[in-house]
């Protein structure tokens, strides 16, 4: 690695000369069937962000629909059926195709076995499956779309789903059932590999945090997702065959069905959230060049947050007609998850404090992650609270409320990890001008879409109904959203130009762009071989081992470099 | 830190042609495949206890009508079939010792003994489908309830009949036969998963004789055994639990003793 | 490759407490005692038939820490599930229609 000293304001650093290594991942094999069989984590994980990365924009053009539609109080554009239809694609798609993949499938693939110093995870070929379940899973989706599509809304309520829903609901289920199982092998392969692959030395105090992460998401991959798979064979049994279940007309009942659907879903949350705070404090050490502040309450807030969440699933039914006492205790609990989450981000906080700062683009994505990681949490405090949930409950507050975690946190995370993993992934840097300029239409677009929300949701505005006319005051609110959202879809959009772009004509990154810290950063070329280092890496200090400004306010340089590969030959490669 | 040795044992030079290229060695191999298993396992309960979770909620609410509909299931066969599946879990754990000895004869016996008793198990789930097939208790496609309850007929006596709390009015719950019903939806569906997952274990159970037979298997390497093992024994595991749930508790009350 | 081979006279021990423990949850659901009572019987005799089954058949009782945290997490799961929802069913029902429903504190 050739030293540089850059002008500490100059990043990202890219050393001149740098080129990309003559064999990669990349272009080990070419061909379709090379791909298509590919064993190679890394492979996988490019399969995944193509195949999330079309399923986002589907479910944006279904947002957009919504968007336009409540544009004039009256239902002028579309019909409520087909109302109903394009809020149920949007949020089955986004959720069970883009957002409990998106960090784990892509990210998570990729780097976890590279930042613990693995060959591949531990099961490839069970990776490789759960990838075609995942587009299984989307093939039936879009069958469904096609079809006319399903008015259940993305939850399936019952007995709505198994008496009176109109649609492919059994088809949309089936679908939803085989995304699930993705997930839970994805959770099965990073429980295996983060327990029994890591390198010598690896320990699992000095893991980065993104692995501890994951760790605690594919925990909940396999102990929640099960429920809500079964749950979801229970409504479809019903359906079809008409066993009395949760459909009270034939003895079942219909509250069941709520309870075992968010005993998955509630903890669902945090397996969008959960890698997403990995990656939020992968970058904000690095880019403020300081070691992470409270690395083990960090690590453990992401465990008590995967256990304790699933302790509060009741708070989605308080007007449900679930008993008084399970209302306050779930009420209680859900208050107590909150402090995890304000753990770390007052450890995030504490990290910046008297760091040397740099407002790279990923930087900008995780700054823009707190803030509105704090307004979704905050809202969700008040929204856990028995009595005002009993105004709010179903209510546009809501809506916003948890696009703020799931848009504002999860996706603002999966942005930033793509710009600051993209050098390693593809060896090239896509332009920061361009990349600045997307984070903050989609900070300022987000903002615009979400916050007039809470204030119509608090104001009384129900949500799934396309007609308000009843209330036409309302309208300037949802004037300002609709305009919101077209500026933050040209937030995402930008992207996807000039990172394509970059693929051509970035400059090339070499193998650590950001003067980062880690086995992904400082072990492995950019892109990274076939099976990620030449040598087993052994570990020999606690992660983030940045030095902190006031002794050093340059990068490290490489004679410091803190993990050695010692003459041990790498095992059967 | 056991997981460090593993790696540095890699290049002892213990080059087995069953190490996948990510694993240093069988150690490490067969221990992830363990923990991927369980992990597997953890899944598989949650799965069930979805399902057990609803059981138990319907039986509480409509006990009487559970109660009388479960003692109308086969006692004998039910118990006869439990302990051919005990007797099953047993032969697949001599099974994993066989491989774990290298005794190729016994573990390809051991595994027709398995196989053998989950086909009668099956046999006798099967003549249980048919006998309520018959008896027209098929929820959703035909069925009758015309037994009387032995706890009297549901609309008499105004304790049984839920009152609301706020209007003192009756609950309007389903009729005694749609309770019955349920509890027959929840015997169909909970057994046929569980007879599922047991044909789903035969259809792997041939392959490994298969393997077995053809020496794929040895003192070093036998670890697809022993997953299969695993996932044999939670299998039996769920059965513990549905013949006491299914057919076995408030026996007693439905001899007239409530 | 040491894995540790049990001898085969544990297994048959296991297999005989085995249908020991079947023989008693038959023998207790005729027992004239009440329907909570049947019922813990039936759960517990049922936790301690499985606790057999997955620590010698499923040999978690010579596996490492790990394996044993996971054999134990999905029953803890079950049960945290269980006693939250069936506490809300209890309490909801009978708060409902307390002359049908036994009291939460007075199933016994
Ligand atoms: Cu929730």
């Amino acid at each position: 690695m050739t030293v540089q000293t850059n002008p500490i304001d100059q990043m990202p650093r890219i050393v001149e000369g740098a080129t990309i290594p003559e064999k990669h991942y990349f272009n080990v094999e070419y061909g379709v069937l090379s791909w298509l069989l590919t064993k190679d984590h890394k492979r996988i994980a490019i399969l995944y962000l193509i195949s999330i990365s079309i399923f986002f924009f589907v479910g944006g053009l279904f947002a957009a629909l919504i968007r336009l539609e409540l544009l004039t109080p009256r239902g002028d554009l579309v019909s409520s059926e087909v109302y109903n239809r394009a809020f149920t694609a949007h949020g089955a798609v986004m959720i069970f195709l883009f957002l409990i993949p998106s960090i784990p499938a892509t990210f998570g693939n990729f780097l976890i076995p590279i930042m613990i110093g693995a060959r591949d995870l531990a099961f490839p070929r069970l990776n490789l499956v759960s990838w075609y379940i995942y587009s299984l899973s989307a093939t039936l989706f879009v069958t469904v779309v096609v079809l006319g599509g399903v008015d259940t809304g993305w939850t399936f309520y019952a007995p709505l789903s198994t008496s009176f829903a109109n649609g492919y609901v059994v088809l949309t289920i089936i679908a939803a059932f085989f995304a699930g199982f993705s997930s839970i092998f994805t959770g099965i392969n990073f429980i295996a590999t983060i327990h029994k692959m890591r390198a010598p030395g690896m320990t699992w105090f000095r893991l980065p945090l993104y692995v501890w992460g994951h760790y605690a998401a594919s925990l909940i991959m396999i102990i929640g997702t099960p429920v809500v798979a079964i749950a979801l064979v229970l409504v479809v049994i019903e359906r079809v065959f008409r066993v009395g279940i949760f459909d009270p007309a034939l003895g079942g009942d219909p509250v069941l069905f709520e309870h075992l659907f968010w005993f998955y879903s509630h903890p669902a949350v945090y397996v969008m959230i959960l890698p997403g705070m990995g990656v939020v404090s992968e970058i904000i050490t690095c880019f403020s060049r300081k070691r992470i502040f409270g690395y083990k309450f960090i690590a453990f807030s992401s465990m008590a947050i995967a256990l304790l969440g699933f302790l509060v699933w009741g708070h989605h039914m308080y007007v449900s007609g679930q008993s008084i006492y399970a209302g306050m205790l779930f009420s209680l609990i859900t208050y107590v998850v909150a402090i995890p989450s304000a753990i770390k981000v007052f450890n995030w906080t504490a990290t910046l404090y008297k760091g040397r700062i740099y407002m790279q683009t990923p930087m900008l994505y995780v700054m823009a992650f707190m803030g509105l990681f704090v307004i979704g949490g905050i809202t969700g405090v008040l929204l856990a609270s028995l009595a005002a949930d009993v105004h709010l409950h179903d209510t546009y507050f809501v809506v916003s409320h948890f696009h703020y975690v799931m848009v504002g946190s999860a996706t603002t995370a999966y942005m930033a990890a793509l710009h600051f993993w993209w050098p390693k992934i593809t060896g090239r840097m896509y332009s920061e001008m361009w990349g600045r300029i997307s984070a903050i239409m989609i900070f300022v677009g987000f903002n615009l879409t979400f916050f007039p929300q809470f204030v119509v949701g608090y104001l009384g505005m129900p949500r799934r109904y396309h007609d308000y006319s009843f209330a036409p005051e309302w309208q300037i609110w949802n004037v300002m959203s609709t305009m919101g959202s077209s500026v933050l879809a040209i937030g995402f959009l930008l992207p996807l130009f000039y990172l394509t772009y970059s693929l051509f004509y970035g400059k090339v990154a070499g193998p650590n762009p950001w003067g980062a810290k880690g086995l992904e950063w400082e072990e492995t070329t950019s892109p990274p071989s076939q099976f990620n280092f030449e040598k087993t890496p052994i570990v020999t200090q606690e992660a983030y081992d940045y030095k902190t400004p006031a002794r050093d306010v340059s990068y490290q340089t490489a004679s410091q470099k803190t993990i050695n590969t010692p003459a041990v030959e790498a095992g059967n490669i | 830190m056991s997981v460090a040795g593993h790696a540095l044992d890699g290049h002892s030079g213990n080059h087995h042609p069953e190490i996948r290229h990510q694993f240093d060695d069988l150690t490490q191999q067969h221990e992830t495949y363990t923990l991927g298993m369980w992990a597997f396992v953890v899944q598989e309960i949650m799965f069930f206890s979805g399902m057990i979770m609803a059981y138990f909620v319907f039986r509480y609410k409509f006990f009487e009508a559970f109660v009388d509909a479960s003692n109308h299931l086969n006692i004998y066969m039910s118990t006869f079939n439990t302990v051919v599946l005990l007797g099953s879990s047993f032969t697949m754990a001599l099974a994993v010792r066989a491989a774990q000895l290298g005794q190729k004869d016994r573990l390809v016996q051991f595994m027709v003994a398995t196989l053998l008793l989950g086909g009668v198990f099956l046999g006798v789930k099967g003549y249980e489908y048919n006998d309520k097939y018959q008896n027209n208790l098929i929820p959703g496609y035909n069925f009758e309830w015309t037994t009387s309850s032995s706890f009297g007929t549901y609309s008499e006596g105004a304790d049984h009949v839920p009152l609301s709390a706020s209007s003192g009015a009756p609950i309007n719950y389903a009729d005694f036969e749609t309770q019955v019903s349920v509890f027959y939806g929840f015997y169909f569906i909970l057994t046929g998963f569980h007879a599922l997952h047991m044909v789903v274990g035969a259809g792997i159970i041939l392959v490994l004789m298969w393997l077995s037979w053809k020496d794929h298997f040895s003192p070093e390497y036998y670890v697809p055994i022993e997953m299969f093992g695993l996932y044999w024994h939670f299998v039996d595991i769920v059965w513990i639990f549905l013949f006491p749930l299914f057919y076995l508790i408030d026996r007693y009350h439905s001899l007239g003793g409530h | 490759m040491e894995h540790h081979v049990i001898p085969i006279k544990t297994y048959v021990i296991i297999l005989v407490a085995l249908l020991c423990l079947t023989a008693a949850t038959v023998t207790v659901s005729f027992m004239p005692i009440s329907p909570a009572l049947h019922m813990m019987g039936a759960i517990i005799i049922a936790a301690v038939k499985t606790s057999l089954v997955v620590l010698y058949f499923m040999h978690v009782k010579y596996n490492d820490h790990v394996i044993w945290a996971y054999a134990g997490l999905g029953f803890l799961f079950v049960i945290f599930f269980f006693i939250i929802l069936l506490g809300d069913y209890v309490a909801l029902l009978n708060s409902l229609s307390p002359s049908t429903y036994a009291e939460p504190f007075d199933l016994f």
